[in-house]
């Protein structure tokens, strides 16, 4: 059944155009005369997001593993060293004017910080004016009242409750809420959601969460969703991209690869979250040798291997490619070397 | 279990904020002990008074918040008689903090070791410079860094490292009790571990009391023996952790596990809908009652007391406290 599904799947992807493509990307930040200066983001990513059926997709990785990097190139923000992010098969260097606004109403972001994107000046009912207005979405005033109020529904607010209050007076959850109504409203196909709940409460989490899974099932909004915690990952997510310095650790399925990491840093990630069990304590010791954090970017191999604990020569020679190790199933280690799953099994 | 010595002896504690609007009762009413050498856990939404409770502990409540009631004692004696001299004596040599946020609370034009020396040399007096960079380097090798971040500024280091920066600067002085404000919040998971580790290995060897203030309950099932779980300023629920994880008494504890994601099955968490009640103004019956699923009429009438209903697990809610009767 499932194969069933794949192949015709499968087959829509080949006659439709991808929705989102990332190809090759590369981002280096920093001067180009020293390259001692330079920091290397991210390398040599692809990915791409087909839009139907509609599916979430988490970036996953610590700081500084590029996955914020990631977004912005995606969004347009920074520019790529190398490489094209391509939507709706143009690429957004190139993009004409008319393309350009298409891309801009149909991938909408969310942001950490619930606090930050708001004007504390004005009631919140900006945000959606402004929208309203640069887009054209409503004729006149009732109808841009009727879809906002609309919109506030759809994520569990109360527009009595939301309408005409400031900023402060809401709650992180709330506001959160409301950058997701505000999206919402444009219509859009993919959302970019860079660590949206990372700032909100434990209690409202999981409320977000839901609602992003509601967004996909009911209105067919694929997410980027990007984070460091690995679990609400796994409880939302379709497929999941696990980035360790600018590279792909591993990726696939969600399930998959979290019940059954492959890449020894994946491993050490899903052993470290917390259980909330007294029951179920970290098992042994992580060492991180302090000499070691402190020159993570001079390898010209395996970017994990001062830490890995399965390290071998050939991964200080040059960083290992992607190996396929099951249906989707990819990652980046010469563990899997010779080891590799045919592609069409 | 043998018995050990009370440390910490929180009675009644009452912290309020002096707005234009009222008071803001962040800390209302709040008793619990601690003994040597006990991990001891404080978990609850932001704005439910833990990181006020934290400083209170240091006798660092500033207008305008007062502190409204109530008794701290610290190994006998009760802080809030003495001046602030003594009280600044005490800080750090028998109670220290890790704050949420290392990365800002280190000095950035300052070297990590004259940081480290200037804790010292405050409460113990001059000590020539070589004593110290030994004394200090030994310290930073306990918390696993190289004696080179002796030098170091603080830009020059990672975030963990940081954290682990601030822990050195804990227990320097081997207090008997550690507080520690949501230490890892701001770190990823691997290296959250490692600094929890770190913290709880420096807890063991000077056997101090450790409490870690958080909102996060995998973390607490984790690290600490015993927790009390605060909700609009008082404590909710308070036990050890083994009983309190399988079988929590109050609905807001049982909520609150359950809004954990686990990597058992997929969609199976749920959040706590609603928000919890203005400070200003709190309700006249139970502040959880307009969010509780097994809210009774009762419950907005009369403030539930915090009662044993097994021996060391005391829960505040009526569910409970009608079965005593």
């Amino acid at each position: 059944m499932n194969v069933q599904k794949e192949a015709q799947t499968n087959i829509l992807s080949q006659t439709q155009a991808l929705l989102l493509e990332v190809c090759n990307l590369t981002k280096v930040f920093g001067s180009g005369l020293l390259q001692r200066g330079q920091k290397v983001a991210l390398e040599n990513f692809s990915m791409s997001i087909q839009g139907s059926p509609p599916k979430i997709i988490s970036i996953a990785g610590e700081s500084g593993s590029g996955k914020t990097t990631l977004a912005r190139l995606i969004l347009g923000f920074l520019i790529p060293t190398q490489g094209e992010v391509r939507y709706r098969g143009k690429d957004l260097k190139t993009m004409d004017k008319k393309s350009w606004q298409t891309f801009r109403r149909e991938v909408q972001a969310i942001f950490q910080d619930p606090y930050g994107v708001y004007n504390p000046f004005y009631p919140v009912d900006r945000v959606f004016e402004i929208v309203i207005r640069k887009f054209h979405l409503a004729k006149n005033r009732q109808e841009s009242h009727r879809i906002t109020e609309e919109a506030l529904v759809i994520v569990g607010l109360r527009p009595d409750e939301i309408l005409g209050k400031y900023p402060h007076q809401l709650s992180g959850g709330q506001r959160q809420r409301l950058m997701l109504a505000r999206a919402f409203l444009l219509k859009p196909k993919i959302i970019i959601a860079d660590e949206p709940v990372s700032m909100i409460d434990a209690s409202m989490r999981a409320i977000i969460l839901k609602i992003m899974i509601d967004l996909k099932e009911n209105f067919g909004i694929s997410f980027l969703y990007i984070t460091h915690d690995l679990s609400t990952a796994f409880q939302v997510s379709d497929d999941i991209i696990i980035l360790y310095e600018g590279w792909v650790a591993e990726s696939g399925d969600a399930q998959i690869v979290i019940k059954g990491p492959k890449h020894p840093y994946v491993q050490l990630l899903v052993e470290s979250i917390p259980i909330p069990d007294p029951e179920q304590p970290w098992q042994g010791r992580v060492e991180l040798p302090p000499e070691e954090e402190l020159e993570m970017n001079t390898l010209r191999g395996c970017k994990f291997y001062r830490r890995c604990p399965y390290k071998m020569e050939m991964c200080l020679k040059s960083p290992p490619p992607l190996y396929n190790i099951g249906p989707d199933h990819l990652a980046s280690c010469y563990l899997y070397k010779g080891r590799e799953v045919d592609k069409d099994t | 279990m043998t018995e050990r010595k009370p440390i910490l002896r929180v009675k009644d504690l009452k912290v309020y904020y002096h707005t234009d609007r009222g008071s803001v009762r962040a800390v209302d009413g709040v008793s619990f002990t601690m003994h040597e050498g006990e991990s001891f856990g404080i978990v609850g939404e932001s704005g439910c008074g833990k990181s006020t409770m934290a400083m209170a502990l240091l006798g660092l409540v500033v207008s305008p918040g007062t502190i409204e009631g109530g008794q701290i004692f610290l190994d006998g004696t009760d802080i809030f008689t003495l001046d602030r001299e003594l009280i600044r004596k005490i800080r750090w040599s028998q109670i220290s903090f890790i704050p949420q946020g290392a990365m800002n609370s280190l000095n950035p034009v300052m070297r990590i070791g004259s940081q480290i020396a200037d804790v010292i040399t405050t409460h113990q007096g001059y000590q020539p410079e070589k004593i110290l960079r030994k004394r200090i380097q030994k310290l930073l090798s306990t918390v696993g860094l190289p004696h080179r971040v002796y030098r170091m500024y603080p830009h020059e280091l990672s975030g963990g490292m940081k954290q682990r920066v601030c822990i050195a600067m804990a227990i320097v002085l081997e207090p008997e009790v550690i507080i520690a404000d949501e230490p890892t919040s701001a770190l990823d998971v691997v290296v959250q571990r490692v600094v929890m580790q770190t913290l709880v290995d420096v807890q063991e060897r000077l056997g101090a009391a450790l409490i870690l203030i958080g909102h996060d309950m995998g973390l607490q099932a984790q690290v600490v023996n015993r927790q009390a779980v605060m909700y609009a300023g008082k404590i909710a629920e308070i036990g050890e952790v083994k009983t309190m994880y399988k079988n929590p008494l109050h609905p807001y504890t049982k909520l609150l596990i359950e809004s954990l994601p686990t990597l058992q099955l997929r969609h199976d968490f749920q959040g706590i809908p609603g928000l919890p009640p203005s400070l200003l103004n709190p309700p006249k019956g139970c502040a959880f009652s307009n969010r509780c699923p097994y809210v009774m009429e009762h419950c907005r009438e009369a403030m539930p007391k915090l009662v044993e209903i097994q021996p060391n697990h005391f829960v505040a809610c009526h569910l409970h406290s009608e079965v005593i009767k």
